[in-house]
């Protein structure tokens, strides 16, 4: 790879250098391995969203907690921060723990608002929809650095 | 009755600066009808009516209001705007009281009528009034205290019985708990062995139908599921030993000489891919089975270096299969790969047999030192066969860990496994401390 490919993705802010570039050097002794790699996750990563997207219509906090932990780990694994931190909020939203103090009026998936917001499930699902936004939109742009790095389309 | 709402409303009342405690002490006591022979409601209940008066002297001013004598509790009712209420000679034929009734009242002090004690005031000009709250308040502590021990004794019968009821029925959990876990682990060895049968006659199977295939005897279809999933075209492949499981058992390839041989228990893609990748790069030649049933059978049929052991999957869990593998191996390192490090999961993995516990997400660099903390070396496995201890946990300076990350370089003692936690020291200092003190 060149390093002007390198520079780009590490300019991008998507992925965690030291954890990227050591999967990348696991190239040396077989081609396209961290492609592979990632080619996985991303397949893995859109069957994830989509079983997020249905937990949230079943308002099913506990299952939203595990998938978002589970892929939580993946991103941690390939050091893709930007979905990482979206991530961690759908676990901690999960366990209604609102732990960066999120306001979730300034986010516009919430629409409905409730009397009491804090003490009912839609509060969370709320809050987790707009990290999942979010986890979507650093997916989309990792994938584009990614592509650019591999020059190859995701 | 239930004197709840009162005592609640009492409680309330002198969180406030105790402006009329007296009258709610005298109220509680009254709504609790404890004397109805000597201090009771009137029929009415718009006044109180003190029957006798050498008794209430006797027993309830010094229990209650901390009054010496009578005098001074009336006293005290004057100041509050409570009256004595004249009986006329013609009326005392037909009161109920009796002749030595004290009978007193105030507008706002009724039967069942909380809310109204809030009118009733502490009047007169009060020059001397910040001492003479104080004396209140200071009276009315020990007054509190006197009038609830009634309540505080009924409450710890109470409170008793509850606890010895919740014993018993936690006992009972227990019991049934343990049977359960008894069973639970009888059915996983069964299923175990079930396998491996299963296993035995797939490849008996595999072996006439091979025969027969090859004396040119024409099969009819048959409906021959396959454990390992390699197809019935490729028999021989199955003379192997082979494990059952959607992803049949990987073995590395290009591995000449490999030095350890590791069993990835794993079911996510990305992870196998990954740490695969690492292991072969360590130069193990690795396995790799997809839920705690087939890591089971795996370590029963083949002796592993070491097991690297996930503990969400599919079928059985990691916890449990591993503390099911150390019935019969006590001796195989087993790490487990966790995200989660709560102390209740860390202790839970200890005590399932894990040797030790490596954090998700990890780097090449953690996986490596855990790998040379576990994995022996000839000479090593050679000097750990002839002493018989059995593995050991005990903590190690991480920083230790890290300056040995190759196993030529390793100082391990035989016998002698070490805990080290990898990722979250660099991350989270505090859970160094933690594991600590779990261990």
């Amino acid at each position: 790879m060149s390093d002007e490919k390198s520079q780009e993705l590490q300019a991008s802010g998507m992925v965690e250098w030291s954890v990227f570039s050591e999967l990348v050097a696991m190239d040396e002794d077989e081609e396209g391995f961290s492609k592979s790699l990632f080619q996985t996750f991303v397949d893995q990563v859109i069957d994830t969203f989509r079983e997020i997207d249905e937990n949230l219509k079943q308002k099913n906090l506990e299952k939203l907690l595990a998938l978002g932990h589970y892929l939580k780990g993946l991103a941690a694994a390939l050091g893709l921060t930007q979905i990482l931190a979206q991530c961690e909020r759908i676990q901690n939203y999960g366990h209604k723990n609102n732990f960066d103090n999120f306001d979730v009026a300034q986010s516009p998936a919430f629409t409905k608002s409730n009397g009491d917001e804090s003490t009912t499930n839609d509060f969370w699902i709320a809050l987790i929809q707009d990290a999942l936004e979010k986890a979507r939109d650093g997916f989309v742009k990792s994938k584009i650095a990614l592509s650019r790095y591999f020059d190859d389309e995701f | 009755m239930s004197g709840l709402p009162f005592s609640l409303g009492l409680t309330a009342s002198s969180n406030f600066s105790g402006s009329n405690d007296f009258v709610k002490k005298l109220f509680q006591m009254l709504q609790e009808d404890g004397y109805k022979d000597v201090v009771r409601w009137t029929h009415n209940g718009d006044s109180f009516v003190v029957l006798n008066t050498n008794e209430f002297t006797k027993e309830i001013l010094p229990r209650h209001f901390k009054h010496s004598n009578f005098a001074s509790f009336v006293r005290q009712l004057n100041k509050y705007d409570f009256h004595k209420v004249k009986v006329s000679t013609e009326e005392k034929q037909n009161y109920p009281y009796g002749e030595d009734a004290w009978e007193f009242k105030h507008p706002d002090f009724r039967i069942n009528d909380l809310d109204s004690l809030e009118n009733i005031k502490r009047k007169g000009p009060s020059n001397k009034k910040g001492p003479s709250v104080n004396g209140a308040e200071a009276s009315l502590a020990p007054l509190n205290s006197g009038q609830s021990i009634s309540h505080i004794s009924a409450n710890q019968q109470y409170m008793k019985e509850q606890i010895e009821y919740l014993q018993a029925d936690n006992k009972a959990l227990q019991k049934e708990i343990s049977v359960l876990q008894t069973k639970y682990k009888t059915i996983i060895e069964s299923i175990v062995a079930l396998n491996t049968v299963d296993e035995r006659y797939h490849r008996s199977m595999n072996i006439l139908i091979n025969c027969l295939v090859q004396a040119g005897i024409k099969l009819p279809p048959l409906d021959f599921p396959n454990p390992s999933l390699v197809s019935l075209q490729v028999p021989q492949h199955n003379l192997l030993p082979s494990l059952s499981g959607q992803l049949p058992q990987v073995f590395t390839t290009n591995l000449v000489n490999p030095k350890f041989h590791v069993l990835l228990v794993e079911d996510d893609n990305v992870c196998i891919q990954l740490c695969r990748k690492f292991l072969v790069k360590y130069g193990c030649q690795v396995t790799v089975a997809t839920d705690g049933l087939n890591a089971i059978s795996t370590v029963e049929h083949t002796k592993y270096d070491l097991v690297l052991m996930d503990i969400v999957m599919p079928n059985l869990d990691g916890a449990t299969a591993t503390s099911v593998i150390r019935s019969f191996d006590t001796k195989t390192p087993i790490i487990a790969m966790t995200g989660n490090i709560e102390d209740n999961d860390l202790v839970n993995y200890l005590q399932n047999g894990m040797s030790d516990i490596l954090a998700k997400p990890f780097t090449k660099d953690d996986l490596y030192s855990i790998l040379a903390k576990h994995l022996l070396t000839d000479e090593m496995k050679a000097a750990n066969n002839n002493g018989s201890a059995e593995p050991t946990t005990n903590i190690s300076d991480t920083a230790n860990s890290k300056a040995n990350p190759s196993p030529g370089l390793n100082t391990l003692q035989p016998g002698q496994q070490d805990i080290i936690l990898t990722q979250p020291i660099k991350q989270d200092p505090e859970v160094v401390a933690k594991k600590q003190r779990l261990l």
